[in-house]
């Protein structure tokens, strides 16, 4: 029974380790302000977060940078109907986040 | 005529929400619904093929899921069993039996934005009204651009209770263990074609560990934005672990030579 648990947590460890590309990190914001001018680390991770818990739901997620900020532009405007997302600066957030890590 | 109008509206305006995105008829990701999304399934599982008896068993489930946010989900199944089998050389005998499931899932990681998606899952049944089940399993994913792989290691603790001598009795508990592995790769938005792989071993109180049999097959999934229609087909390749009770290279009593299976999913 030890061993299983052992196992157990070994796999939810590895698996909860985040891809550090994904998840912004104070080395990439520099990057991200230029594409997004005034962007801060907290609300890219706000946006990073939103875009796990409510994009997730229906589809895999794509990776921010399989698309230029135009191709975000063209997408978001359906799939932010369906995220269900409660407010306004939530939604910004998100858009920031993933226009800031765009290609 | 008219019927049929009504239905097909019914469907159509269905069909204009946002369904979840399965995409194997067995294996489960860790992907669960977002907060306030409510999705419907319907299941058609036929199981086929005894040895020496004619053997045709229908599973139907019809699921409705919920989000609940903060990555866990949950959903109410009402399954309606139907099993007809030879009895003898001339006559075949139909049985029928309902039941219900409740599953609770919680995501602990992502298949893309983590190294590897992980969840839980447990789920609980009455079937019969004889019959109790309880089912966890873990669930790995990892999404490498088109490409997706599952797996599923699920442990099952069934219980059948019978009324002897005026006393309710258990004969006995069953304790399956089931390891899934799946494949799919995803052509374009709309459609994939993969395989699943099943391993299924019997473990008794009694007997111990009794058989373990290997199944796999193709699965395709075709979906939009909102629904998705996924077929397998999973035929039983062999027993890989041979016992006294079970010694043949395959399992066609308790098991069935194939299994076929539609899974329709919509968001309502």
């Amino acid at each position: 029974m030890k061993k299983v648990l052992l196992i157990l947590n070994c796999i939810i460890s590895i698996g909860c380790a985040t891809v550090s590309n994904l998840k912004p990190n104070e080395k990439q914001l520099p990057i991200m302000q230029r594409k997004v001018p005034g962007i801060s680390l907290e609300e890219a991770r706000q946006g990073f977060k939103l875009y796990k818990f409510n994009c997730a739901g229906c589809h895999n997620l794509h990776k921010p940078d399989a698309y230029s900020i135009s191709g975000w532009e063209k997408v978001l405007p359906e799939m932010l109907g369906k995220a269900k997302l409660s407010s306004e600066k939530d939604i910004q957030a998100l858009k920031n986040y993933l226009f800031a890590k765009s290609k | 005529m008219k019927r049929i109008v009504i239905i097909t509206v019914a469907v159509f305006s269905f069909l204009l929400s946002h369904a979840q995105d399965r995409n194997f008829a067995r294996t489960y990701q860790t992907n669960v619904l977002s907060k306030g999304a409510i999705d419907l399934e319907f299941w058609h599982t036929s199981r086929f093929g005894h040895s020496g008896q004619y053997f045709h068993a229908q599973d139907q489930r019809i699921e409705v899921e919920f989000g609940l946010g903060k990555n866990w989900q949950t959903a109410f199944y009402f399954n309606r069993y139907q099993e007809r089998y030879s009895t003898s050389l001339n006559g075949t005998t139909t049985s029928n039996e309902i039941g219900f499931s409740n599953e609770w899932k919680v995501k602990l990681s992502d298949p893309v934005a983590n190294k590897l998606g992980v969840a839980l899952y447990s789920e609980w049944s009455i079937k019969g009204g004889d019959e109790l089940e309880l089912e966890t399993k873990l669930i790995l994913d990892k999404v490498i651009g088109k490409n997706l792989f599952a797996f599923n290691g699920v442990y099952e603790l069934e219980k059948e209770f019978e009324w002897v001598n005026g006393r309710l009795n258990s004969d006995g508990s069953e304790m399956p263990l089931e390891f899934d592995l799946a494949y799919m790769y995803n052509a374009n938005k709309k459609f994939g074609i993969g395989f699943e792989l099943r391993n299924h071993n019997k473990i008794g109180k009694v007997n111990g560990w009794e058989h373990s049999v290997l199944f796999g097959g193709p699965t395709i999934n075709f979906r939009s934005n909102r629904w998705f229609v996924i077929a397998n087909y999973l035929p039983q390749w062999g027993n890989v672990y041979k016992t006294d009770i079970a010694p043949g290279n395959k399992v066609l009593d308790e098991l069935e030579r194939a299994e076929a299976r539609i899974l329709v999913g919509i968001s309502l």
